[in-house]
């Protein structure tokens, strides 16, 4: 087995500024194409939500996109079209982000656009009635018509009880029927201030000459207090489950472990029995599964970083004429097996490359450098967190992977549902 | 444009066999790029064994001479790597990613897959039960329903209409023997590009392809000929019914031109300004002026010898009338007054702009390069690409608005509940489709 633990990185150039009013400024030089990504994270995403209000984080990510008091209703998007950049954002449990990409020349009209929704923005009441339409058309179709997004709907209500990560980033539908402009208005005052967001330039840039831009425009907008609202959640130590029945063709589950949060190392563990259990065709539990047995068309893993307390999903859907318990069974029994006979040192530097080339991957586009950053920047608190990932993942042991295992993967600490065929 | 005079610089030379293969080095990440295309596609696929080229590339993984599936996927998981295949209409490819310390590897492993695999029998029989029970999965997946079925009435019975992962009785029906004679039918050098972009030298590169490409036997020319599709005429309306989902799915379009057709550059305009961008026509009014659905777009799909012009969208069942009759208004609106040139002059900025996202990736550049060739595009389609569409009049854009935006001549297919069709009625004659 090879290791690529020395494998040279790509220089890469970040320089960072901080407004007086808390606004976080990072840029990131690329000079390969004469374009430029502008992404701006706000620290705010379903952690902030209650009940009553579910899915406002990304109610008000799709009212960003309908006017200030500057610029009319869909003018952004017009003017960023017309200048040749496309515009999109992402709303997620800890973040919501807007993204755009354009040629150099027109940073500055960007900048002007995205520091005016910072402060301004309508909430017109007759657009925020057709948006409300358009974000039921959207969950109708990823969550009531598409059946691993009610899946997962079903796990994180069971899994996480009363915490906000309870509910779907695009919220429940009885409360997206009735968020109201006071609603938006209040949470948007609340969370969209400079001191909660991070602004990445990341393309053909050179940063003092983006800083000089910025200042123009971000200067002015004055800071805010922010709420301390980070909900907490204890482990359960029962299992739970459910089995709902839909009218589907093949049978499917999701089995959940609760895990920590990024305040913890064992994270960076986690990611390597992620990749050890689910990556690729050679993993464990795809040659278990889908090869030797052939009991799943699919098995995946979802570890993913969180504010607050995380999931570690395994989802799986089932051959027709198999049960999902036949699924069940061979995962826990291949989590035993690891608890009982441990993993060889090759295949902890096998999943340790992955990580490693998959890290390199993000280097690729403007777009993904900047994502990166951000994400490291809202989870960590620093995007200096970067130099040392590799360094997270090179000092893990064999006996690491066996410890957070045996911590977290018991039956107490589970949360399962099938979805079965039927009525 | 100066960003392009790098993507200038890529060489193309024939192995002794035909293989024809195109380099193009660029030094950004120690990682290279490897695509290699065959003229084996859906297109291709056998009469009633439709789906049988995607699952002949996906059994190229599953044993060898020398190695066994789980030693394929095992090598290329512990370089980090990925090596994968998949099929469209007009070709397959197999596409790679690796460490540049790891070329000999790269080119050995998909070489082995390629040259030596022996299809075995055990693998062949649970991959085509895996394909069933996906294709079963798909059942439950509205969208790619919709689209499957759009395109197998809008073509009748050619081939562009087939499904490239198949159907359930088709691919019951494939034999293990008719995998291996089709794939070698088509899988010979010169029916196939391979192209490399990345951080190597081009002399150990080509040192290395040669060893390992060269083996590769040519073969008797496999002739298929593509009959010419034929367009819609009328109206073609089909109502799938599925009682179990609470939106519809709308597929609505008749045929469009092949690559290379001149009506291109005109037609991404007209398409920009009427449903390909996000401040489009039918974006503006189905989405943002009246809240019917969360997604609509409308595009050309260009293949070999063929395309299709067509409209994609889904709404809440009990709006599907009105969403369609917005769809049409546009359409005989835009071919009665044409577009404005205030639309055309940001279209063209708009596609200029994004155009260098394109070339960001190394495998975007490796697929592009071999696209070309098989395509029979010349690179200056690339290099003069701002010019070509600087230099589109509004008279060929409303040329070719009249020619495939048609509100008269379409096929239309409904994803829904049967409850619909007296509504859809008002529209044309609604046949309900058995499935």
């Amino acid at each position: 087995m090879h290791s690529f633990l020395d494998l040279v990185f790509p220089e890469i150039a970040i320089s960072e500024y901080r407004l007086a009013n808390g606004l976080k400024i990072l840029i990131i030089e690329d000079h390969s194409l004469p374009l430029i990504s502008y992404c701006t994270f706000y620290k705010v995403g379903t952690r902030n939500e209650k009940k009553g209000i579910t899915g406002i984080s990304h109610f008000l990510e799709h009212m960003m996109f309908n006017g200030t008091k500057k610029y009319g209703p869909k003018t952004f998007d017009i003017l960023m079209e017309s200048n040749g950049g496309y515009s999109n954002a992402c709303t997620s449990p800890d973040m919501t982000v807007y993204y755009q990409e354009f040629p150099k020349d027109v940073l500055e009209l960007i900048v002007e656009l995205e520091s005016d929704r910072m402060v301004n923005l309508s909430l017109d009441p007759l657009l925020i009635e057709s948006e409300r339409k358009v974000i039921l058309e959207e969950r109708s179709s990823s969550i009531e018509n598409y059946p691993p997004g009610k899946l997962e709907e079903e796990l994180f209500a069971l899994a996480y009880g009363e915490h906000p990560y309870s509910w779907p980033v695009i919220g429940l539908k009885e409360d997206i029927e009735i968020i109201s402009r006071e609603n938006l208005l209040n949470y948007y005052s609340s969370f969209y201030c400079p001191n909660n967001a991070i602004v990445i330039i990341s393309g053909d840039v050179y940063p003092e000459k983006v800083l000089s831009i910025i200042e123009k425009f971000y200067e002015s907008i004055p800071s805010r207090e922010l709420i301390s609202d980070l909900s907490k959640l204890t482990m359960n130590r029962e299992e739970r489950r459910k089995k709902i029945y839909q009218k589907v063709e093949i049978p499917s589950f999701m089995s959940a472990y609760l895990c920590p949060n990024v305040k913890n190392k064992d994270i960076f563990v986690l990611d390597l029995i992620d990749t050890i259990l689910a990556y690729g065709k050679s993993s464990r539990l795809y040659q278990k599964m889908v090869e030797e047995k052939s009991v799943a068309i699919k098995i995946s893993v979802d570890f993913s970083w969180k504010l607050g307390p995380s999931l570690f999903i395994f989802y799986v859907q089932m051959r027709s004429g198999y049960l999902n318990e036949d699924g069940e069974e061979i995962i826990y029994e291949e989590l035993n097996r690891i608890k009982k006979e441990g993993i060889s040192k090759d295949e902890l530097d096998k999943a340790k490359n992955i990580q490693i080339i998959d890290f390199l991957r993000s280097f690729k586009k403007n777009i993904s450098k900047a994502h990166l950053i951000g994400q490291l920047e809202v989870l960590f608190g620093d995007w200096r967190k970067f130099f040392s990932l590799i360094g997270e993942y090179k000092r893990i042991t064999q006996d690491d992977i066996l410890e957070v295992i045996d911590k977290y993967f018991f039956e107490g600490n589970r949360t399962v549902v099938h979805m079965i065929p039927g009525n | 444009m100066n960003f392009l005079k790098e993507f200038v610089k890529f060489k193309k030379i024939s192995l002794s066999n035909g293989l024809r293969v195109i380099f193009l080095p660029r030094k950004n990440l120690p990682l290279i790029n490897i695509c290699l295309l065959t003229n084996m596609g859906a297109v291709t696929d056998i009469q009633e064994k439709e789906g049988i080229s995607s699952l002949a590339i996906e059994l190229l993984f599953k044993g060898t001479r020398k190695r066994t599936a789980f030693q394929i996927a095992n090598e290329i998981d512990s370089a980090g790597a990925i090596l994968t295949c998949s099929t469209t209409t007009d070709y397959s490819i197999i596409i790679g990613e690796f460490l540049n310390k790891d070329i000999r590897k790269a080119f050995e492993i998909l070489s082995d897959i390629v040259l030596n695999s022996i299809f075995p029998e055990k693998e062949f029989e649970k991959s085509k039960k895996r394909r069933i029970d996906k294709l079963k999965e798909e059942r439950d997946n509205p969208s790619y329903l919709a689209s499957q079925e759009f395109f197998k009435n809008l073509f009748n019975s050619h081939p562009y209409g087939n499904s490239i992962i198949g159907r359930i009785e088709t691919i019951s029906k494939i034999e293990k023997n008719e995998v291996v004679d089709h794939y070698w039918h088509y899988a010979y050098p010169e029916n196939s590009i391979l192209s490399l972009v990345g951080d190597f030298k081009e002399s150990e590169a080509l040192e290395i392809i040669k060893e390992f490409f060269e083996k590769w036997n040519t073969n008797e020319k496999s002739e298929f000929d593509i009959p010419k599709p034929s367009r819609i005429k009328g109206r073609k309306i089909i109502l799938m019914d599925k009682p179990k989902f609470t939106q519809a799915q709308i597929r609505l379009g008749n045929l469009g031109f092949y690559r290379g057709h001149s009506d291109y550059f005109p037609a991404i305009i007209a398409n920009t300004i009427f449903g390909g961008s996000f401040t489009s026509r039918l974006v503006s009014e189905v989405r943002i002026k009246r809240g019917l659905t969360y997604h609509i777009n409308s595009n050309f799909l260009s293949f070999k010898k063929g395309g299709v012009f067509y409209i994609s969208s889904f709404t809440e069942t009990k709006s599907t009338l009105q969403l369609l009759k917005i769809i049409l208004d546009e359409m005989k609106k835009i071919r009665e007054n044409g577009c404005f040139d205030e639309e055309i002059k940001k279209a063209k900025k708009y596609i200029k702009g994004i155009f260098p996202l394109k070339f960001e990736t190394n495998e975007n550049i490796a697929l592009l390069l071999a696209e070309l060739e098989f395509y029979g595009l010349r690179f200056d389609l690339i290099t003069n690409y701002y010019s070509k569409l600087d230099r589109v009049t509004k008279d060929e854009i409303n040329e070719v608005i009249n020619k495939y935006f048609d509100p008269e001549n379409f096929c239309l297919f409904i994803l829904g509940k049967k409850e619909i069709k007296n509504d859809i009625e008002q529209l044309g004659e609604v046949k309900i489709f058995k499935n």
